[in-house]
């Protein structure tokens, strides 16, 4: 396509990461033609992820589970206080390591095969407006920036923690510094890292109002990161924090690769619709702004906006009125549950190395002497906050 | 949005070695002077006012601000 030609299509997903890869097989899969711009030239290429996903069973919901792109089995999961103390929880099966590069290589697959029509190393430049309303999108194709225009009945903004479709339609703004933290991991090789069971660290030396963690990738490899949170650092950037974490613990070890990325640590948006438009994935804020974590997220609000789309296009109705069904669904499946982990990040920073030390003593305790009750860790850290001296008081305005 | 009148040409310093493509940095940005084109950061001089976030944010300090980048 050269000059300024316009296509058609129903549906317009800009990004072709988790969610974005995932609504669009499913809408194509149900007739729809869909076309997805990806602005880099290879999907899931560079990975900016810890890579630890959901269980076996919980993936296959939404894509059959290949061994291939499978590292490790997570079967357990270990907290450090700053103190040097842990507790350690056996989940068995609750998650895998996976190659999220292959893992959205998938997805991508999958959704080919559906009909889905995917361009890389395509970027979407603007929206297109009609009224007040939302009809497409413009792009240009790498390396010559050629442009050309979409016209679709709706456009999916999936374009990540940039969100650039959530910004120009409105629905979200720039990220605030207490909103992010500034996240950096290395792929480690060497000794001495857990081969099932992800580690997480926490103190205010070693990641000020975040955790460095260690997630295992097979044999003498892991992803070793930390999240920080930028106004809380006093000394240097993340990747000064990460650096000193490696040289103490894992002094003999080579790394082996970088990235770099920027995790929101915000409450749910107040809507992710507009006419013509819906946000899913990161740029809608789906990840767990406590963890971090966004695959299992990605790929259930991806789930609940085709759920609602699907039934849209088929009524010709991609007005805001019709696609709110998109922001009550994923509110009663995820979001709320976003909000009280985005509580929690908030009642995080308060917490001194004293108080961590303690919370993490009193997690012990709770897992050591009740272990079958605890499967959801929201509620463990809600149990564990209420029954800690001091930190139950700072989180009297937090607490739900 | 807030206006801010921008005091001096913007400073921004992007070193290319460092960055890693991150976007951390686009997404604090409030006036979309940054973004990320394909893999590589943009930065849209005029529109930049100097308000560090981006500087702040940086997992890897491949930002800086400095007089130097100004008289670019």
């Amino acid at each position: 396509m050269t000059g300024n030609t316009t296509e058609r299509a129903d549906a317009v997903v800009v990004g072709c990461g988790i969610a974005g890869g995932l609504i669009a097989g499913r809408l194509a899969r149900d007739g729809y033609r869909v076309i997805v711009l990806e602005k880099r030239p290879v999907v899931g290429v560079p990975i900016r992820c810890g890579e630890a996903a959901g269980s076996r069973e919980e993936i296959s919901n939404f894509i059959p589970v290949d061994e291939s792109w499978v590292v490790a089995d997570i079967n357990a999961a270990r907290m450090y206080a700053p103190d040097g103390t842990f507790v350690e929880k056996r989940f068995p099966g609750v998650g895998l390591m996976i190659k999220r590069d292959e893992f959205d290589q998938a997805l991508a697959r999958q959704a080919q095969g559906w009909g889905a029509d995917i361009r890389t190393h395509h970027e979407v430049t603007g929206l297109i407006h009609d009224d007040n309303r939302v009809c497409g999108v413009t792009v240009v194709r790498h390396p010559d920036k050629s442009p050309y225009t979409i016209k679709a009945k709706v456009t999916i903004g999936a374009d990540g923690v940039e969100g650039t479709v959530g910004r120009w339609a409105g629905l979200t703004r720039h990220l605030k510094p207490k909103d992010i933290h500034a996240g950096i991991q290395y792929l480690l090789a060497g000794e001495g890292f857990p081969t099932d069971t992800i580690e997480l660290h926490v103190g205010t030396s070693v990641a000020p109002g975040g955790y460095v963690w260690v997630f295992p990738k097979g044999r003498r490899l892991a992803n070793v990161g930390v999240g920080i949170h930028p106004t809380m650092a006093k000394n240097g950037n993340a990747r000064d924090y990460l650096d000193r974490f490696v040289e103490h613990r894992y002094p003999g070890s080579k790394r082996k690769a970088l990235i770099a990325g920027g995790v929101s640590g915000t409450r749910p948006l107040k809507t992710m619709v507009r006419d013509g438009v819906v946000l899913v994935g990161e740029s809608a804020r789906h990840n767990n702004p406590f963890s971090g974590g966004g695959i299992m997220n990605a790929l259930e609000g991806a789930e609940e906006a085709h759920r609602v789309l699907t039934e849209a296009l088929a009524a010709d109705d991609l007005s805001a009125r019709y696609l709110k069904r998109y922001d009550k669904a994923w509110h009663e499946r995820n979001g709320r549950l976003i909000h009280k982990f985005a509580l929690l990040r908030e009642l995080f920073f308060k917490l001194d190395d004293e108080d961590m030390i303690k919370v993490i003593s009193v997690l012990d305790k709770i897992v050591s002497t009740r272990p079958g009750k605890i499967t959801d860790y929201a509620e463990l850290f809600r149990a564990a906050i209420k029954t800690t001296p001091g930190v139950l008081w700072k989180a009297r305005r937090l607490l739900w | 949005m807030r206006e801010r009148k921008p005091t001096t040409g913007c400073r921004l310093y992007i070193d290319y070695g460092e960055c890693a493509s991150c976007a951390a940095c686009t997404s604090v940005c409030h006036t979309l002077a940054l973004n990320m084109d394909a893999l590589t950061l943009e930065l849209n001089r005029p529109l930049c006012d100097n308000c560090s976030l981006c500087v702040y944010v940086c997992p890897t300090g491949a930002l800086t601000l400095t007089e130097a980048a100004a008289n670019e």
